[in-house]
């Protein structure tokens, strides 16, 4: 009796596994198979959409690095230290995760004009509606993923292998990188590339702080939303195939690099 | 009169709600020291602070004669082994060996090469020096962590329960290591453990530690025979404990 009970409360919970694996491969093929492929190719050599791949590559690219320089001390200081508030700043750094990008947008909007607009212009450094407002969105919306996983990934370490470190003769700069960074090398991988997906991915935050301006400010979620704007469905359904395809392969390199993968 | 390898003076720490209690030890080189006492009595907080771990509250400490209350961990030279190896996962076993050599620029030095190539070989790891720690033994796993604690000569090394999670077979053995590497190397070690069957092989001297503070100090043996308090003859397993009062040199009188 017992063990009929347990085959079919595993059976439900392998019904609605299977139920909901099956509605995301045909949510996946769908977009996959709609348009023709002779169609795909001719968006490829199109320059529009050339440049959105070259624009959104390197606007995220840099938005990484920058996210990385700043996620990896923040990450570090909230696995390490306790001090009074702790909770209070861990949430207010989340918020770019769970507030509409569109919200984050408006804040950046008005930080970068109203208030910073007229010295950034001033020192040749403006942000609203350039190139620079997309990195500045993409850093933005991706820096709390990467402090999250950082914070996770050097939470994972024994800090007492930081301290032999210190009693055979190394600084804490020294066991920094000498210990912390190759112990944590899984998970900072890791959370880059999630937060490089979602960088690449940003649309929002960009829409409200560098405009929507095509071959300008033209990231491939841009050219998506611009071309389907205008009743150009192979553009955009070729740009939607590409960015599923780079998001699969880098998330199959996150759950690597993370070791949370599961058999291929 | 000879000078005092580490003397502490009026030592207290205090972490979260407990205390290290006004510490007062001092030992002599070549001294072989066991810090005996249950979990949570603050032998590890002793320990790191000696090796400048931890901060302290109030107090002092002296090694060779020169302060080091305020020096860094990385400044005093003093090696550490924990129960659980602690060796680093992304190096072989010879890089984790070398790896406090190459903090002090001198794992290059034909010397210390020589000097890794002896240890290893005296320790009985020499076959291992390629591996990886994943694939060692507990046992072995310890070895290494005790040899890279102790290549470049530091002159005092902490042991914090090296053999509590080792086998009975395995402890045995390296209960004779240890005692080997402590007369041959002429070291000065600090022993923490909770066992008093290891203390007695081990120990000359024994300070039992209780919630923070120093409940009775001496011969392992003599501590065994003559516990000063309740608390020390019930934790050296003591079982014909009769409550009373001592009236005289031969008179008792059991509580009724």
């Amino acid at each position: 009796m017992t063990g009929t009970r347990v085959d079919f409360f595993r059976g439900m919970f392998w019904l609605i596994f299977v139920l909901f694996t099956v509605f995301m491969i045909i949510l996946i093929s769908g977009l996959l198979f709609y348009g023709e492929w002779a169609a795909f190719l001719s968006v490829i050599r199109n320059p529009e959409f050339r440049f959105a791949v070259v624009f959104t590559l390197w606007t995220s690219l840099i938005a990484i690095a920058l996210a990385a320089v700043v996620a990896i001390p923040s990450g570090f200081i909230l696995s390490r230290y306790n001090f009074p508030g702790k909770v209070l700043v861990d949430t207010l750094l989340d918020m770019p995760i769970v507030l509409p990008p569109l919200v984050s947008g408006l804040a950046l909007l008005i930080l970068f004009g109203p208030i910073l607009g007229n010295a950034l212009v001033s020192l040749g450094l403006d942000v609203v509606f350039s190139a620079r407002g997309v990195v500045v969105a993409q850093w933005f919306i991706a820096t709390p993923f990467a402090v999250k996983t950082f914070k996770q990934a050097f939470d994972a370490i024994d800090p007492r292998l930081e301290n032999v470190a210190r009693t055979l003769g190394y600084s804490p700069a020294e066991v920094f990188l000498r210990v912390t960074m190759p112990l944590a090398r899984g998970g900072i991988l890791g959370g880059l590339t999630m937060a490089w997906s979602r960088a690449l991915g940003e649309f929002g935050a960009t829409a409200m702080l560098a405009g929507i301006t095509r071959m300008k400010t033209e990231t491939l979620s841009v050219a998506i939303f611009l071309n389907m704007t205008i009743g150009d469905m192979e553009f955009a359904i070729a740009t939607a195939v590409i960015m599923l395809l780079v998001a699969l392969v880098l998330m199959s390199f996150f759950k690597v690099f993370t070791g949370t993968g599961v058999r291929l | 009169m000879s000078q005092k390898l580490l003397e502490i003076h009026n030592m207290t720490i205090n972490v979260g709600k407990f205390s290290l209690k006004d510490i007062n030890f001092s030992m002599n080189p070549g001294d072989y020291v066991i810090i005996l006492g249950p979990t949570g009595c603050g032998k590890t907080v002793f320990l790191e602070a000696i090796a400048g771990l931890r901060a302290l509250n109030n107090g002092a400490l002296f090694l060779n004669g020169k302060e080091i209350t305020h020096l860094p961990p990385e400044c005093r030279y003093i090696g550490v082994a924990y129960q659980d190896s602690l060796l680093y996962p992304f190096l072989s076993v010879k890089e984790n060996i070398l790896f406090g050599a190459r903090a002090r620029k001198m794992a290059g030095d034909p010397a210390i090469l020589r000097r890794m190539e002896q240890l290893a070989e005296a320790m009985r790891i020499n076959h291992l020096l390629d591996r990886y720690p994943r694939f060692l033994s507990g046992g072995e796993r310890q070895r290494v962590s005790l040899a890279r604690a102790i290549l470049t000569r530091p002159p005092l090394l902490l042991l914090d329960e090296p053999l509590s999670s080792l086998d009975q077979q395995t402890r045995h053995a390296l209960q004779d290591l240890l005692r080997e590497i402590h007369a041959t190397e002429s070291l000065s070690i600090i022993h923490v453990t909770h066992d008093f069957s290891e203390a007695l092989q081990l120990g000359k001297r024994m300070i039992v530690l209780h919630d923070g503070q120093v409940e009775q100090e001496g011969e392992p043996l003599d501590i065994f025979y003559h516990p000063a308090t309740e608390f020390v003859a019930k934790f050296l397993q003591g079982e014909n404990l009769i409550p009373g009062q001592v009236l005289s040199q031969l008179r008792f009188r059991e509580n009724k």
